[in-house]
Order: C-alpha cells, then structure tokens, then sequence
C-alpha cells in the first residue's frame, strides 16, 4: 500500500504563480513520500536559480539497477537489485523507492541523472520562463 | 562530550553534538581461503577510504567529501551526513595483511582478507 497524496483538480483560475512551487516544498515538510515495502532512500534537495539538485544514498546499485521518472510532478527513483537471472528464478534481493512531488516548474526533457560513488545525482532545471530575472529599466 | 574527553582529545575542535563519527553498514562472507568484507559507504571515493590492520584489528574509515554546489545554491532538504564512517573490527582469525586487497564498487568497499595459511583448516592423513 502507498499513501499518496493527490492535488485536487485546478478550480482557481487565478491560482498564483508561488503556488506552483508549494506542492514541492510540502513534499519535504510532510515527509509522506515513502513507499511501503520497500526501504527508502535518503536524499538531498538543493534549490538555485537554474536548477534543483536531489543527490540520493544509493551504495551497491548499478546504473542499470536503478530508475529515475518524472511524471505528473512527482520525481521517483526506484532502485531494485535481483539474483538468479530472469524468470522464476529471479529473486529481488534489495529495493529501495522514493519519491518527491517537485512542482511544475521543472523542464521535464532536460531532467539528468548520474551515479557516482554510491550517490545519485538528479538535475532538475527550472523552465525558462518560471526563472527569476532581473529586468532593465530603460 | 565531557570535559575529560574533550581534553584527551587534544583536538582543537569546539564541543558539538555531531558525532565524530558513524559506523557504516557492513556484510562479511567467509570463503574457502578469504573473508570478503563489504562495508557500504555512499559518497566516499577510493582515495578516501583506508583500511588498517594492526595485529588483531582491522579498522576501515571513509571521509565523504563535502558536495560540491553551485553558487547560490540553497539547501531545502538534508538527509545524508557528511560525517566520516570508521568501522573497528576485531579479527578472531589470522589474516594475511600482506595479501589483503581492497577496492570500490558503487559506494561499496569491498576487502578481501585471505586466510592466513596457519589458520586453514587442514585434514590430517591417518598412516
């Protein structure tokens, strides 16, 4: 079982544009992004201006062992190792899943990952037009 | 944390809650002529893991540099320590430290301790 929260569907047309980055921020606070069944996976969250940084704890898996989504705002990474080769004889021997509601400003095509010692790193950058930017006066 | 301890010390660090530090999660299989022992150590390189054996200790540390971050950046969210991993063990069986061998696989080191040949079991022939 999962406990999933879901947002309800747009009602406020005038609904603010901080509002986008909320669901984001409430994922951190309410720490409700656990699946059940499987162990966790301690991470990370950096903010800057162009991008958020997740790094995430994952020692002993292989790039191929591990899966990275973003769908509908929602960033899940699922590292799963199995012994025994396919089919029946395939037993899973570690698995770990997390996720994260990361807000609709990210651009999901430019969304990279890579492994490293152990920690998984995830780029999220912000869309161009939801970055800060200064305007000139002129 | 106590005064005495701190002195003993000798380091010249201020008293803080952090530990120095963590004892990583680990597995040893005994093979036929070697201990494989794999300590799980997320973020540390090769060149800043040691493992040290000294008679019938062996001790494996690993110092997690710190993440590299762009400028500006902000933390909204902090999970993973940076504080060093140090695992003590005490070894029950000789070891041939000579052959001993270590390396890294995805944040996991794995050492390989061979038995040392005084200490195989053998089979004695009956004349």
């Amino acid at each position: 079982m999962r406990l999933l929260k879901y947002e309800p569907m747009e009602t406020d047309p005038f609904r603010s544009l901080e509002s986008f980055f909320e669901p984001f921020r409430r994922s951190l606070r309410e720490g409700w992004f656990e699946g059940m069944g499987s162990q966790s996976v301690p991470l990370d969250v950096e903010e800057s201006d162009e991008a958020y940084e997740v790094r995430a704890e994952l020692p002993g898996f292989t790039r191929e062992e591990i899966q990275v989504e973003l769908e509908n705002a929602v960033l899940e990474i699922h590292a799963k190792k199995t012994e025994g080769g396919d089919g029946d004889q395939e037993k899973v021997v570690r698995e770990q899943t997390r996720r994260l509601t990361v807000g609709e400003e990210v651009d999901a095509d430019r969304v990279k990952a890579r492994l490293n010692d152990g920690i998984l790193s995830v780029t999220l950058p912000k869309s161009e037009h939801r970055k800060p930017r200064a305007i000139t006066v002129s | 944390m106590t005064t005495t301890l701190e002195k003993t010390n000798g380091t010249a660090q201020p008293s803080t809650r952090t530990p120095q530090y963590r004892r990583p999660r680990y597995t040893v299989v005994e093979n036929k002529d070697a201990y494989e022992l794999r300590v799980e150590m997320p973020g540390v390189p090769r060149d800043h893991a040691e493992v040290n054996v000294e008679a019938d200790q062996l001790v494996v540390t690993g110092r997690p540099p710190a993440p590299e971050r762009p400028e500006g950046s902000r933390v909204l969210h902090r999970e993973l320590s940076t504080v060093p991993y140090r695992l003590p063990l005490r070894l029950n069986v000789d070891i041939d430290a000579e052959r001993a061998e270590a390396r890294t696989e995805n944040g996991i080191l794995v050492v390989n301790l061979p038995i040392a040949e005084a200490s195989k079991p053998r089979t004695i022939r009956v004349e």
